[in-house]
């Protein structure tokens, strides 16, 4: 028993680098190689930022089994917004209106699911169709342009780095300090860590704004990239970010099996499987297809291996259960 | 003690009788009073027959959503289904020529399928069920668009239009549908084995269970059930407009988020009305409010889209005001 | 010579590690009842619930009028004229009782579409008349009921089937004396029908007054089984713990023994409908006990004391620091530690690690600058806590779902232990563990006192109340109802006496 434990064990670990290569092999010969071609791999390397950074944030919210699926909509207001205000006002301006949006936003939507008790799902699903109505109303018929002064942010050596000091920064904030610990441990079990005293409502507010502080600078890296907004941007974006975590693992319920690593490799994988399609030649409607298969096959499949790996204890304990609580009262 | 009991549960029934009267007389007044706002035109005779009309929708999709969610299963897809099946009737009656029954045959059936994939996705692989509501409404947006963008190039069309069968869409038609429909739902939900094992299942899965009610049929029965009274309200509404247009990228979701909230409100309601009056009630405050908005002139797409989210919003506040546990 | 009803014959099962019952052999006959002894986590709910088809057995055999009788659910159960009153099967609480009563057994009002609601209720009334049992309102959600009324109405659900063996749970718990009564009339009514009854209860004068025939069950194996009549009360309380009360097992001082100094002055402690103007004060190194029937309000003055109850009145402070417990972070951040009785739900995270939930209560405490959390200082931690606790597992990486009963419940207490407390409330904290580990949690309560630590030992078991405590606060009806010493008035009569 212990050794079968062990074997899932790496498996599970291992699982979002093997996926990560398998898309790859399987679309590198697909597209006879062209998936690899520079131009594409900047490609990929670009479209896997936005994902990677607004995924940072997301995972917080993951991790306590909660979702934010708002994200793509806060790319739109940081667009919208935060060009509106730099092209009338001040150029950086977008920068403190985006992060302004991203934490009030979080701040929302975490005081509405904790405190007010509106699943997560649904409760970002009003916003998202509130904002996106905003967007549309102010987009319908303006454009905003990336002013130049900030073109530095689409520069390739200026995302590498702060992509990477990002990364450094979650990983730190994830895996060694307490709130990372609560974040995940309410996944496990919100109410034992109610139990200890926690401030289980401050941790949620708090993991909902980082959630949507990510997403603002996703949307910032997105307006660069593009080089100004259009009314769809950011369509879809958080069902890509939301792939790019399943697909590499990371439990729908949350907990300790939440992991910034399977990200890294989660994003890029959902990227590769995206543009291999187009590569492929196939349509918008065939890709939507794909993407909607695939997110179900990766949350059956971390579903099964979750439950494979604790299967004798699931069965023993609901067994338990009822045979103690029968006998104590 | 029998003498107590009886005057407990009279006294119950009085209560809530009365909490009944005070909403609607609410409702009613709410009403007269925006009639007053929009300049005397909320409740002129043709306005009225718009609402009528407008109540039909989100009432018989609330309905089945509400089957289907009662069950525990939060599926947002049917958004996306209601488009693919529609759009398989619409074609039934435009390109084969299958008159009224190929619509209504044709758009049932696919929803039957679509509505059991999704639930089946949930019940059999263990998905959760939103996520796969989520996966289940991009499949079938893709689908939809897959199979319009195949057949409207006979028509020569973007997409296909439904131009011929189209009285049930007609008022009073339309509305005399949506009555029926509730009053079947209404029966179904609180007056057969069908609708109190579905409500056991719902408020007490292993109890229920151990009562020897089957969860996974029962489940099933109300996700086909459900499917059925989506497809009917999406007949008449297919009927009404003469087209459903596909959608990329979730866009379906806004399509049912009316019936959402009207379910919602049901929700919050669910002390004061059954959650079929509930529905009934939630779908005449929707209809109600957006025709209102029209009226005042808020344009729809864009500040009706954002009244919208904030009502979902609100009727979600609502709905779990007492509750206390746990919410992801 | 009176005829057999039903046998079990070499029945086991095993949940992982534990055997909960081992090789069981009874006969019981008709127009008897069977009260089942035995301390928590003895196997007796299992060996119930798998008569009544809720669990499986791993072997051996049942037989039923002779026949093999072979349960796979209550409702294949029921079909065998087998019903339960169990409290794994409570009350669907969103619809009317007559509806809950006839769940899974509606087709033979099924008129059409619909169903015949009105013979349901006839029906339903005729069941209560036929017993005499007391009506309860049957046309409101039975969420609304009292948990009396509930549990009434699960005894007549379970006669509807006109079953000929019945299988009551901890019933007469929740019943008021006047119920009870009602209870036992009833019991005989279906007795003098050749009828037989398991019966699992916790109240022994009542298992012995009522009983004809007792099974005492201890570790999951039946250590005897006789007429009811040939036990005593002594003789039947060592057969089920399997030693004298005394002894190491409990504290072997006869007197209070604490400091003077107040740790927690609880004053007027109100929970509306829960628990009512409750006034105490902790000493330093006192065992409290809190005693009283189930739903008295003795898991609701732990709960309020920790901030979970909304609508609390009164005051809790902190002597030491003549801080107020307002919410539940005050406690913590006070040298306070509490432990709800629901271990699995409330306190532990079953499918993390044991080195993930050893952690939880110390995080703060664990976090250097910049909210650095050190995993070198946690995994010691960790280490220090399983090791001091001789929590048996293959590692900190061990899931705590694997785990047995009583190992899950060192997780959970250890936990707390390793943290430098002042005082610590415990709901239940031997509750549906095997001997050794109680045991071994009263060894540790013991050594706990001696550090000075206050406890607050909420407890459903006198014997437990009685054998640790300094004083114990008797609660009634949601009140306290007397405050008794060890060194006077540790009588289970006069406990008993204030407390019903």
């Amino acid at each position: 028993m212990t050794r079968s434990k062990k074997m899932n064990f790496q498996i599970n670990t291992w699982l979002p680098i093997i996926i990560f290569v398998l898309i790859a092999v399987i679309f590198g010969i697909g597209t006879k190689g062209a998936l690899f071609g520079a131009t594409n791999l900047m490609n990929i390397f670009n479209q896997s930022v936005a994902i990677i950074i607004a995924g940072l944030g997301m995972l917080f919210v993951a991790a306590m089994g909660s979702t934010d699926i708002s994200c793509g909509v806060i790319v739109a207001l940081v667009g919208c917004f935060g060009l509106m205000a730099s092209t009338n006002v001040n150029d950086f301006l977008l920068i403190p209106i985006a992060l302004g949006i991203g934490i009030g936003s979080g701040l929302l939507l975490g005081y509405i699911n904790a405190k007010r008790k509106v699943s997560s799902f649904m409760a970002s699903l009003a916003l998202m169709m509130a904002y996106r109505a905003v967007a549309n109303l102010v987009l319908s018929n303006t454009s905003f342009y990336l002013p130049d002064s900030l073109r530095f942010i689409d520069n390739f050596a200026f995302k590498i780095v702060s992509v990477i000091v990002m990364v450094a920064v979650i990983v730190y904030v994830f895996h060694y300090t307490r709130f990372g610990v609560f974040v995940r441990d309410i996944g496990e079990n919100e109410t034992a860590v109610r139990h200890v005293g926690v401030d289980v409502d401050v941790i949620k507010i708090a993991a909902f704004a980082v959630s949507g502080l990510m997403a603002a600078i996703a949307g910032i890296y997105m307006v660069a990239r593009l080089g100004g907004t259009n009314n769809t941007i950011g369509t879809g974006f958080e069902m890509k970010v939301m792939m790019a975590l399943f697909i590499a693992g990371v439990p729908v319920q949350g907990g300790v099996g939440s992991k910034v690593y399977k990200l890294i490799f989660g994003a890029p994988t959902i990227i590769m499987l995206e543009n291999g399609l187009v590569l492929c030649g196939t349509s918008g409607a065939v890709t939507q297809l794909v993407r909607g298969l695939v997110l179900l096959a990766a949350v059956a499949f971390t579903g099964f291996m979750a439950k494979r790996f604790a299967n004798v204890g699931v069965e023993a304990a609901r067994n338990q259960k009822t045979g103690e609580s029968g006998g104590t009262e | 003690m029998a003498g107590q009991t009886s005057t407990a549960s009279a006294n119950l029934k009085k209560k809530r009788l009365r909490s009944q009267i005070l909403v609607i007389a609410a409702i009613v007044l709410v009403f007269i009073v925006c009639h007053f706002i929009t300049g005397g035109r909320l409740l002129r005779t043709n306005n009225i027959k718009a609402i009528l009309t407008q109540v039909t929708y989100p009432l018989m999709v609330g309905l089945g959503m509400m089957f289907i969610f009662s069950t525990g299963m939060i599926d947002l897809s049917v958004g996306a289904q209601v488009i693919l099946a529609g759009n398989v009737g619409a074609i039934a009656v435009e390109i084969l020529g299958l008159g009224y029954p190929g619509l209504i045959i044709g758009t049932i059936v696919v929803m039957i399928i679509c509505e059991l994939l999704c639930t089946s996705c949930s019940l059999f692989i263990g998905i959760p069920s939103w996520v796969a509501g989520l996966g289940c409404a991009l499949v079938f947006e893709a689908l939809g668009m897959i199979l319009v963008d195949s057949q409207a190039e006979a028509l020569g069309t973007a997409i296909v239009y439904m131009k011929k069968c189209n009285a049930l869409g007609q008022f009073p038609v339309i509305f005399i549908i949506a009555v029926i429909v509730f009053i079947a739902s209404y029966f179904i939900f609180n007056y057969t084995k069908f609708g109190f094992n579905l409500r056991a299942i719902g408020g007490g899965g292993e109890v229920a269970e151990a009562m020897g009610i089957n969860r996974k049929k029962t489940i099933l029965l109300a996700a086909v059930i459900g499917a059925v009274v989506i497809a009917i309200g999406g007949i008449t509404q297919l009927s009404y407009t003469g087209r459903f247009t596909p959608t990329s990228g979730m866009g379906s979701l806004s399509g049912i988020f009316k019936s959402l909230a009207v379910v919602l409100i049901s929700g919050s309601f669910s002390r004061i009305f059954n959650d079929a009056v509930g529905c009934l009630v939630g779908s005449f405050i929707v209809a109600g409010l957006f025709n209102v908005l029209t009226l005042v002139g808020v344009p729809s797409g864009t500040g009706q889209d954002i009244c919208l989210g904030l009502v979902v919003m609100l009727c979600g506040i609502l709905a779990s005001l007492r509750y206390k546990g746990v919410m992801k | 010579m009176a005829e057999e009803m039903l046998r079990m014959e070499g029945v086991s099962k095993s949940f992982g590690p534990t055997k909960a019952n081992r090789d069981i052999n009874l006969v019981l006959n008709k127009g008897i009842l069977l009260g089942l002894a035995g301390e928590n986590g003895s196997g007796k709910s299992t060996l119930a619930s798998m008569v009544c088809g809720m669990q499986k057995k791993d072997s051996g055999k049942f037989y039923k009028n002779g026949l093999n009788y072979d349960p796979h659910s209550p409702a294949d159960a029921a079909a065998h004229g087998v019903a339960m009153v169990v409290q794994e099967l409570g009350v669907v609480g969103n619809l009317p009782g007559v509806v809950n009563m006839f769940l899974g057994k509606m087709d033979p009002y099924t008129k059409g579409p619909m169903v015949d609601l009105k013979a349901m209720k006839r029906d339903a009334k005729a069941v209560f008349e036929k017993w005499n049992l007391p009506l309860v309102p049957l046309d409101v959600p039975a969420g609304s009921l009292s948990i009396e009324q509930r549990k009434i109405m699960e005894l007549a659900r379970a006669l509807i089937t006109e079953p000929d063996f019945l299988v009551l749970d901890e019933i007469s718990q929740a019943l008021s004396q006047d119920n009870r009564q009602v209870l036992y009339q009833f019991i005989e009514t279906f007795k003098s029908k050749g009828r037989t009854i398991l019966m699992v209860t916790h109240d022994l004068e009542e298992m012995m007054e009522i009983s004809d025939e007792i099974a005492v069950l201890r570790d999951g194996v039946i250590v005897e089984s006789r007429a009811a009549g040939d036990y005593t009360m002594d003789e039947l309380k060592r057969l089920m713990i399997g030693r004298e009360v005394s002894g190491d097992y409990y504290r072997d001082d006869k007197e209070e023994r604490y400091e003077d100094e107040v740790v927690l002055e609880v004053r007027n402690l109100t929970v509306p409908g829960k628990c009512e103007d409750i006034s105490f004060d902790l000493h330093k190194g006192e065992i409290l006990g809190i005693c009283g029937l189930s739903d008295a309000g003795i898991h609701e003055v732990g709960s309020a004391m920790f901030g979970l109850e909304e609508g609390r009145r009164g005051s809790i402070v902190v002597k030491a620091e003549n801080k107020e417990l307002k919410k539940t972070s005050d406690l913590i951040k006070t040298g306070g530690a509490y432990l709800s009785k629901d271990r699995d739900a409330h306190g532990l995270m079953l499918d993390a690690g044991i080195g993930d939930n050893l952690i939880v209560p110390s995080v703060k405490e664990l976090s250097g600058p910049a909210a650095y959390l050190s995993p070198v200082k946690t995994k010691a931690l960790a280490q220090r806590a399983s090791e001091a606790f001789e929590i048996k597992s293959s590692g900190l990486g061990h899931v705590v779902r694997r785990l047995s009963g009583g190992n899950k419940q060192k997780v959970n207490l250890s936990r707390w232990l390793v943290k430098d407390l002042k005082y610590i409330i415990l709901d239940c904290p031997t509750r549906g563990v095997d001997i050794g580990v109680k045991a071994y949690i009263y060894s540790v309560l013991k050594k706990a006192k001696k550090d000075g630590i206050g406890v607050v030992m909420i407890s459903d078991e006198l014997q437990e109340a009685m054998g640790m405590s300094d004083r114990i606060l008797v609660m009634k009806e949601h009140r306290a109802a007397g405050m008794l010493s060890r060194s006077s008035d540790f009588t289970e009569d006069k406990i008993m006496e204030v407390m019903l």
